[in-house]
């Protein structure tokens, strides 16, 4: 059967993993220096994240949280370990930088440090690298979490037998605003996957992050 | 589990409008790319391929009378392409069993710029409020979907839209991917040094860079086989899982790709005709990809790549090039690697230099990206 493991959910300061407060910060904070905090409470040291544009840091931080002691391609062959997310905004706060080096002719300077990071998919690149997941991946945009699209798609791959386990979810973040969903799920007894439930979790979710 | 059979396409690059268009030119071993001036994209010079865009305002004038002022280029490219490719194979676009899935990479990312910002609503530039836009304009019953996923995203559509119809959720799907030029991605580019300053040379010894091309495709897939003699078999997505910005060494990702796909369509390596590559004629990528071939058993099969006659079309490459790969089969004939001259990666593959007449029954498609992203695919004929 086809059970989803283990969820996470992060969004206005809040991190919950399944359904547990993990981290709780003032709304006041910026989202930069809650991301910080929760690298340094990790205790991952990984240079490269420090390059990583917002969309990417949050990505990653949200599956460190969702795998937390878990080495999945120690359970798994890599090929076998899927990524699908959801998102909105692309990489729009990356895309304004990279502009705005362009739009003063005076000192037009684009960076490819800067550039790379705008496309979506490099988020989910980033954590194939960090968890050596090597099987199928994908970024679908929609204006909010399309439950309905990732689970069919998701559930597809898995009965096609193209995977045996899969990070699935909605990574997004705006100017201003971020929201991670991400669940785990894999072909082993447990929870059962289905449409319903992962609409009902993400639903729980947005429910207490704003109660 | 229902068979997948491609039906009606519709494309446009530098080389022209159409299927017809573009393929006759391809054939002729034309090239769409040139020295582009104009400032709008790059304050200097740069080699690309652009779509005639003059030609292109009258053609959408008069497709879609009174209706241009309301959509920028990129969604106009769309919606034409997807109106044209429906002339060859009519579908009911309001049925339930009809789903639209839209492969870009960025869009209408050139709305960003300071002189095009103020013209248009913010949320413009967002990939979903195109497709909402384009869902309204069709009046399409299910929610368009989008997929981004760098420079593989219209190869792995047809896989997500094959995987969909094979299950049984739609009866037709229609796949269109569309980028434009823009000076967001040429300026990119350049920062990255990726460019070449003359026209591109895939798997050339002299390659040294890529052309950029703007460009928009559609291809119909439907489970109904009344017309079509091609069908989509299988297909596979990977990760290098390696670095973000360059492809893997050992070209083991794309393998992984390929594998999945003809372990999907049941058949064996020698039975494949040709190979549609990816080809961008930057070092890595090229030599990456003669790794993977060789890998998969397909050293001796011979591959082109198309970036020599419309550039890098992002997230439009896989959708052109798999029409073309279809023609290919269609006409039984290889189109030449425009640009290839002297044999320029480690592993000897059969990098086609000259096009000539061969039966081509079984095609693999293939697409490396950013992201360390690689998809195949692979298309069938079932008779001539």
């Amino acid at each position: 059967m086809i059970s989803l493991s283990k969820h996470i959910y992060f969004s206005k300061n809040k991190l919950f993993s399944n359904f547990e407060m993990q981290y709780n910060f003032e709304n006041s904070l910026t989202f930069a220096k809650v991301f910080k905090a929760i690298y340094k409470d990790l205790g991952i040291k990984y240079p490269k994240y420090f390059k990583m544009d917002s969309l990417s840091k949050l990505g990653f931080l949200s599956t460190e949280v969702l795998l937390q002691n878990r080495l999945l391609a120690e359970d798994y062959k890599s090929d076998r370990i899927g990524i699908v997310l959801g998102n909105s905004a692309s990489t729009y706060s990356m895309d304004l930088k990279h502009q705005a080096s362009l739009d003063d002719k005076e000192s037009y300077f684009p960076s490819p440090a800067n550039f790379v990071y705008t496309l979506p998919n490099i988020m989910t690149g980033e954590i194939c690298i960090r968890h050596q997941f090597k099987g199928e991946n994908a970024v679908f945009i929609s204006d909010g979490f399309d439950d309905s699209f990732i689970y069919k798609y998701v559930n597809k791959l898995l009965i096609d037998n193209k995977l045996d386990a899969c990070l699935l979810g909605y990574v997004n973040i705006d100017t201003d605003n971020y929201e991670a969903f991400l669940a785990l799920v894999e072909k082993k007894e447990g929870e059962e996957f289905n449409q319903n439930t992962l609409k009902e979790i993400h639903t729980k979710y947005k429910i207490i992050t704003n109660g | 589990m229902k068979s997948v059979f491609v039906h009606g396409s519709y494309l446009i690059s530098s080389l022209g409008f159409g299927t017809q268009e573009n393929t006759a030119k391809l054939f002729a071993g034309e090239s769409g790319s040139t020295l582009i001036t104009d400032k709008k994209y790059y304050p200097e010079p740069f080699f690309g391929s652009e779509i005639d865009h003059i030609r292109f305002n009258t053609a959408f004038n008069t497709l879609f009378p009174d209706t241009q002022n309301s959509f920028p280029f990129f969604e106009q490219l769309l919606l034409f392409v997807i109106q044209q490719s429906l002339n060859k194979h009519p579908i009911d676009l309001k049925s339930e069993e009809t789903l639209l899935i839209i492969s870009s990479t960025k869009g209408n990312i050139d709305l960003l710029a300071a002189e095009e910002k103020t013209k248009w609503e913010e949320n413009r530039v967002f990939l979903w409020k195109s497709a909402q836009i384009i869902q309204d304009f069709f009046g399409l019953k299910n929610k368009v979907i989008v997929l981004s996923n760098a420079c593989i995203s219209g190869v792995e559509a047809l896989g997500i839209g094959s995987r969909l119809i094979r299950e049984g959720s739609y009866k037709n799907i229609i796949v269109a991917g569309a980028d434009i030029l823009s000076e967001f991605v040429v300026a990119g580019f350049q920062s990255f040094q990726s460019l070449s300053p003359e026209l591109c040379r895939p798997y050339d010894e002299g390659r040294v860079g890529l052309n950029l091309g703007e460009a928009a495709g559609a291809i119909i897939l439907s489970s109904d086989d009344d017309t079509s003699n091609i069908e989509i078999l299988g297909s596979g997505v990977s990760n290098d899982a390696n670095h973000i910005s360059g492809p893997s060494r050992t070209g083991d990702g794309l393998y992984l790709a390929i594998q999945s796909a003809i372990e999907e369509s049941v058949i064996s390596p020698e039975t494949i005709d040709f190979i549609s590559g990816h080809g961008t004629a930057t070092n890595y990528n090229d030599e990456m990809e003669s790794k993977a071939f060789q890998l998969a058993g397909l050293e001796n099969t011979p591959v082109n790549s198309l970036k020599g006659y419309w550039g890098h079309t992002l997230g439009a490459a896989g959708l052109i090039e798999s029409i073309a790969a279809i023609e290919t089969m269609k006409e039984n004939r290889l189109i030449k690697t425009l640009g290839y001259d002297k044999h320029g990666v480690s592993v000897p593959i059969h990098v086609i230099k000259e096009g000539r007449s061969k039966t081509v029954n079984t095609v693999l498609k293939t697409a490396s990206g950013f992201g360390g992203a690689n998809a195949a695919i692979i298309f069938k004929k079932n008779r001539e």
